[in-house]
């Protein structure tokens, strides 16, 4: 929530926060800060507490929020994510949610993710 | 003080009411609008003690699946979902009874009840289309026994299947990929290619009168719908 960091950030950076569930994407609105953990680029709207994105807030809390809980989406895709790859047997599931997602949950590998195309492109590409 | 009053004040969502009273829901709603309604039903959970207070089925089996598919739901697009989460009792679910045959003193009735309790459609962001279904199947068998001291026992066991059924309807002109590993055998898929291709899915979960399918279940047999078309593109372009 600090308008001064928010200047330093190029205006046309688009938000990179992962978005969707099973149609995964990003935000795509544009930036006003980067996450204080990952550097990934956020819009006001996922501008979290202590200057966070989403997900490294949802990587941080001990106490897993409820189903009518504001972040409890993110967490849950998350497991959601773990558990299919075991039910479906099906390696490729898991990393199509950590081409959306490097950073937050593996401090290791933090990409700022400004390489990845937000939601308003619509193109699907068969890889 | 007057905050304290100003925050009494807050109504609760109509629908939230309907929901807490009837354990029924009927709507078709923009994700704004559902995001009212959960606000609502957080609002009252957190509270102890609450006449509003959200049912179990609607906050560890219902909400689980409406958020999810809300993440994909764009802002002008709806989500309907018809709910009766008052599970298996409600003397309008059950078919009729016949009798079995058993031996002299004991009594043998057998009859299904069928429970609906969940109807989906939600227009998806890629422009395809979500349909879910899940009905819970439950055979029930009382049997009457009455021992010569004249005591009647009565004894009521349960089995069933939910069955789960779900399409998805592509957008205009969108191809499939058959995915490298096929579903977990408790999954079924079909395709009908065409104009607009329809991917479908359907299971059967054991159930029981207690117990219900999970909604990490229901999410499970959704997943097929969505691996046979590739994830947008969310790598380098360079
Ligand atoms: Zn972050
Ligand atoms: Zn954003």
């Amino acid at each position: 929530m600090d308008p001064a960091k928010g200047r330093e950030e190029d205006e046309l950076t688009p938000c990179t926060v992962p978005t969707g569930f099973f149609l995964l994407g990003l935000c795509g609105r544009a930036s006003v800060a980067s996450c204080a953990q990952c550097g990934r680029a956020v819009c006001g709207e996922h501008q979290e507490a202590d200057g966070l994105c989403p997900e490294c807030l949802a990587a941080r809390s001990d106490s897993p929020p409820g189903p009518f809980d504001k972040g409890w989406s993110r967490r849950y895709r998350r497991d959601y994510y773990e558990r299919i790859e075991n039910v479906y047997d099906d390696g490729g599931w898991y990393s199509r949610l950590d081409a959306y997602d490097r950073g937050a949950f593996d401090p290791g590998d933090s990409h700022g993710g400004d390489d990845l195309i937000p939601d308003d492109d619509t193109s699907f590409v068969d890889s | 003080m007057r905050f304290w009053k100003r925050a009494a004040k807050r109504q609760v969502h109509p629908l939230h009411m309907g929901l807490v009273g009837r354990k029924q829901l009927s709507v078709s709603l923009r994700p704004a609008e559902w995001a009212e309604l959960i606000d609502s039903l957080a609002w009252q959970d957190a509270k102890r003690r609450s006449a509003w207070a959200p049912p179990e089925e609607a906050r560890e089996l219902l909400m689980p699946i409406v958020r999810a598919v809300l993440e994909d739901v764009p802002p002008d697009g709806t989500l309907q979902v018809t709910t009766d989460l008052r599970g298996l009792a409600p003397q309008d679910k059950a078919g009729p009874r016949r009798t079995l045959p058993a031996p002299p003193a004991v009594e043998r009735t057998e009859w299904y009840v069928t429970d609906p309790w969940l109807r989906l459609r939600a227009d998806l962001r890629d422009g395809s289309v979500l349909d879910l279904s899940v009905t819970d199947h439950v055979r029930h068998r009382r049997t009457e026994k009455r021992s010569r001291s004249g005591r009647l026992k009565i004894k009521v066991k349960t089995k069933g299947v939910a069955r789960v059924s779900a399409t998805r309807t592509l957008p205009r002109g969108a191809a499939v990929r058959r995915p490298a590993t096929p579903p977990p055998p408790f999954v079924s898929v079909r395709v009908r290619e065409g104009e607009r291709t329809v991917i479908r899915t359907d299971a059967k979960l054991a159930v029981d009168a207690q117990v219900r399918p999970t909604p990490e279940r229901i999410l499970d047999v959704l997943t097929e719908l969505f691996r046979w078309t590739p994830p947008k593109a969310a790598r380098r372009t360079s």
